[in-house]
């Protein structure tokens, strides 16, 4: 599970973030509206989280919020990857 | 820690918070003071910011569970005060109805179809297919509270989302700040319900009230370049005016930022911490970012209900093309929505090619960011600059791009934008000096956002500029402007362009359309219509039809069409109107024989007789006061009873007023029959925008071919490029190319920017030979030639009279009355509060004013030999 967090957040930093550190937001803040995330780089993410995890994301997904949070990003990844073996 | 460390604590916290609570009710005070005073927004935000302040009180006093229903009864109470009971009253029930059908035991696509058949109802009444029983003002309040915010709330219900409580749902829907600015009509559902604070929180305070700031600041920004930068199209003839233009129509969207800022500053006083939208946007260093700046309550709308499900749906293509093809849908549907909303705010559902063609190209140029952004980013080399600077030129490379779009956007064709940027090609120093001016603000000013983003702007900046500091700071700055002390130690351009957003007054060519769209309204759409008026004829015949009004049905009884020359209309001879119900009182409207506006007279002048012939528009004619009431008549009356002469016995005046008459027009009456009366003194009238009535006039003489019979004048529009001007079906700038269009058969017609502009360099010239030939005229009659200022009863400080210098040349007496309705009593001396004519009350007011101003002159006149001519 760290594992997984660890190289979420190193994508966020090198490849989303610009300005905010992302060591330094709490793993339960919401980075929508802390204005990390936004639209497009949701999209980079979900691409990003689907070829390195191997896991299918779907609109709903989005719409559910599934992606909101390190700690929310984590949990759905881990719980895609159970599911897919 | 000790307990009484720990107590030591809470009561310095408590302390803070009701420091900082204070702080904030100050600066409410200090925000509601400003929008009293500029009169920001008027009528509505004063009475909104009143009730957010009073409602933030109390909210600080009541327990925090109850913050929610205040706001709603706050929101509700906002119905009422600003657009009344009923009104109100219907409003909040269509919201209910349309929530309640949300709500249904129905299932999800039944529910979405009977939103759809109401939604299509109200867009019949809307459309006024039907009668409805509230005013025309509950549509854009109503479109605003419903016509996005619905799709949002559905879309949750139908995927299971559960409201937290009903008063959160009617929060939503009934938001306060919406009855003031219907232009914020998206928020994101799930995110309104995530803002929502449960707890009162400072930050989110201090947060909001630094946009309520930065909101006013934006807004009065907005006045000051309303007013002194943007400048009339027609008027753009170098590279100087075209830019200054296109900055001007792009910085006018500070009137949405401004809005957008203080809407949501206002939730933030209620605790809905909701994401800053229009952050910075003049220094977006590319599409996509501007895209994320602009609006982002739009993009997320548009993300969540377009965007993503377009590419996931599409995702098997490739992600390239999926997201491509999910950008283009999403422009394509902004295109068609911002038309959707022109229909429930504004009535009418423009699709206009430029839109297409900006809304396309923006589309573009955010798509070509997004595949940019979608490539794995590289790690940064050493550049030869810093970033900071590549951002700085980046965002003024946007800046312009967007500037110059802009401008696109802001025009009513193609044409007539092409016609304006050909102004570009005449570079002039104060061209080259807005553009380096532009480059350099953009260009420093995103170059310090990127260090501050860095974080290398400094601890100090930080601690100074927290959100209350800088609040407080911009407050007491608009405060200080607005002080008369302050402005008089300012540079007089500075001090005038602050005088300049005193008030919400339009600026001179807003005021001109407004006050010409009552009587001329043959030019509207004149460039693009599918068949404009060829002939004057064709045109009286359209102004005719127009039956809209009762007033308006009133004013065509008494016209007659003139296509025989200049006149293009005058009034009907011996006419007897009672006017109708609509009026407030009962009068009536008669013409003499001759066709004025007066009782009748010889046409042989009497020996003993002094008569003056006088000329002008509706105000000379007497619109809106009956029979006898006339300044001329009241000055005729008192001459007869009050002014003795040993060589005039008897005084006429005779009225050639007409409707909207302007220097041509009287000239041409006054030579048709003023002069036949054999008249001592003639007076034309001039108004405050006698230049832009005679562009208005020249227009209409260029676009309705009306008949010139003097041969002066029609080589002075012969060389303006003004004879025999194509206003066919396709707008085609430049004569070279329309004669290359006739030519492959297709119907050119001059744009109407380039109409505009070429009357424009005319109209001074005309003006001048329209005062020298009155005099030539006035002199071969042996009439003492007057110029007589005189307008409605409009606001606004007294003017010096257009043109003067002309009327000076041409040996022409000047009487200035534009000051003559004191400012006190104008709401009183007018028609009516939609008219601004003035009543009879403000014609005794002119006749006062003119009779002490003609006694000297005629009293001159009596002294004269009876065979002196003038």
């Amino acid at each position: 599970m760290d594992n997984v967090r660890d190289i979420v957040k190193a994508f966020i930093r090198d490849q989303i973030a610009s300005g905010e550190s992302i060591e330094e937001i709490a793993d339960d803040t919401n980075l929508k509206d802390n204005g990390i995330l936004d639209s497009l780089s949701t999209l980079k993410l979900v691409s990003f989280l689907e070829q390195e995890f191997h896991i299918e994301v779907q609109a709903a997904d989005l719409e559910a919020e599934r992606l909101s949070s390190m700690n929310s990003i984590v949990g759905f990844v881990v719980e895609r990857a159970k599911k897919g073996r | 820690m000790t307990l009484a460390v720990q107590a030591n604590a809470v009561s310095t916290q408590q302390t803070s918070a009701h420091y900082r609570r204070w702080l904030a009710i100050a600066q409410i005070a200090l925000a509601i003071w400003i929008v009293y005073h500029y009169e920001i927004e008027a009528p509505a935000l004063p009475t909104v910011m009143s009730l957010a302040a009073c409602g933030f009180v109390i909210s600080t006093l009541l327990p925090d569970r109850y913050r929610l229903p205040l706001f709603v009864v706050l929101s509700l109470l906002g119905l009422f005060a600003v657009l009344g009971l009923t009104d109100g009253a219907w409003l909040i029930a269509i919201c209910l109805l349309l929530i309640g059908t949300c709500h249904l035991p129905l299932p999800g696509p039944t529910r979405v179809f009977v939103l759809v058949l109401l939604g299509g109802l109200l867009a019949a009444l809307r459309m006024t297919w039907g009668s409805s029983p509230w005013s025309s003002a509950l549509w854009p309040v109503l479109g605003s509270m419903c016509m996005f915010r619905l799709i949002l709330y559905v879309r949750a219900i139908l995927s299971g989302e559960k409201p937290t409580s009903a008063w959160n749902t009617l929060a939503y829907f009934f938001m306060l700040p919406n009855v003031a600015f219907p232009l914020f009509p998206v928020v994101d559902y799930k995110t309104f319900q995530r803002s929502c604070s449960k707890t009162a929180e400072d930050d989110i305070y201090d947060r909001g009230l630094l946009w309520i700031s930065r909101g006013l600041t934006h807004l009065i920004l907005y006045r000051v370049i309303y007013n002194n930068v943007l400048n009339d199209p027609a008027e753009i003839s170098s590279l100087g005016d075209l830019v200054q233009f296109m900055l001007g129509t792009f910085l006018l969207y500070l009137r949405v930022s401004g809005q957008f800022h203080i809407a949501i500053g206002i939730l933030h006083l209620f605790g809905f911490g909701l994401p800053e939208t229009n952050k910075l946007y003049y220094l977006s260093s590319g599409f996509t970012d501007m895209w994320r700046r602009m609006n982002i309550y739009w993009t997320e709308f548009m993300t969540k209900t377009v965007f993503n499900p377009t590419y996931f749906r599409l995702k098997g293509l490739g992600q390239i093309k999926a997201v491509g093809l999910a950008t283009a849908v999403v422009f394509i549907v902004t295109w068609f929505l911002h038309s959707y909303q022109w229909f429930w705010l504004r009535g009418g559902f423009p699709l206009r090619f430029q839109d297409i063609l900006f809304w396309g190209i923006l589309g573009i140029l955010v798509h070509r960011g997004v595949m940019k952004e979608f490539r794995p980013r590289q790690p940064s080399k050493n550049a030869i600059f810093p970033a900071r600077w590549i951002s700085g030129l980046k965002a003024a490379a946007t800046f312009f791009v967007i500037c110059f779009l802009w401008s696109l956007w802001s025009v009513q064709s193609l044409a007539d934008w092409i016609w304006l940027m050909s102004a570009g090609t005449n570079v002039d120093a104060k061209g080259l000096a807005l553009l380096s001016a532009a480059f350099t603000t953009v260009f420093v000013l995103a170059t310090l956002e990127r260090s501050a983003l860095q974080g290398s702007s400094g601890k100090w900046a930080q601690t100074v500029l927290t959100p209350t500091a800088r609040s407080i700071v911009g407050l007491i700055l608009l405060l200080a402007v607005a002080q008369p002390a302050v402005r008089t130690m300012l540079p007089p351009s500075l001090a005038s362009a602050l005088n300049s957003v005193q008030s919400p007054d339009v600026n001179a060519r807003d005021n001109f359309a407004q006050s010409r769209g009552y009587y001329e309204q043959l030019d509207e759409n004149g460039g693009v219509e599918e068949s404009p008026p060829a002939t004057v004829a064709e045109a009286f015949e359209k102004i005719m039809r127009n039956q809209d009004t009762c007033e308006w049905q009133f004013h065509t009884k008494r016209w007659r069409l003139r296509d025989d020359n200049l006149l293009m209309m005058d009034l009907t001879p011996s006419l007897h109107l009672p006017y109708p119900r609509c009026w407030t009182r009962s009068m009536t409207f008669s013409t003499n024989s001759w066709g004025m506006r007066d009782k009748e007279y010889a046409l042989e002048k009497p020996g003993d007789t002094l008569r003056i012939a006088i000329s002008g528009a509706s105000h000379v004619m007497g619109n809106g006061v009956s029979d006898g009431e006339t300044f001329e008549q009241v000055v005729e009356d008192r001459l007869q009873r009050e002014f003795k002469c040993e060589r005039y016995q008897r005084f006429e005046i005779l009225n050639f007023g007409v409707d909207s008459y302007g220097l041509i027009q009287q000239l041409v009456s006054l030579e048709e029959n003023g002069f036949k009366f054999s008249p001592d003194i003639t007076i034309m009238t001039v108004r405050r925008q006698e230049r832009s009535w005679m562009r208005l006039y020249l227009s209409n003489v260029a676009s309705y071919h009306a008949r010139i019979s003097d041969d002066s004048l029609q080589e002075l529009l012969q060389n303006a490029g003004l004879a025999d001007i194509d206003r066919s079906r396709v707008p085609i700038p430049f004569q070279s190319w329309r004669v290359s269009a006739k030519k492959l058969g297709i119907e050119p017609a001059m744009p109407s920017s380039e109409l505009e502009a070429r009357v424009e360099r005319v109209a001074d010239e005309v003006i001048n030979w329209s005062w020298q030939h009155f005099s030539e005229m006035s002199a071969l009659h042996g009439a003492l030639p007057i110029a007589l200022a005189i307008d409605a009863v409009l606001d606004g400080p007294p003017v010096a009279i257009p043109n003067l210098e002309a009327i000076e040349n041409a040996g022409i007496h000047a009487i200035n009355l534009y000051d003559v309705f004191p400012a006190g009593q104008r709401e009183a001396i007018r028609v009516s509060e939609a008219d601004i004519h003035p009543n009879a009350a403000g014609h005794r007011i002119i006749a006062d004013r003119l009779y002490e101003e003609l006694v000297p002159i005629i009293r001159a006149k009596c002294m004269t030999h009876p065979e002196q001519k003038q």
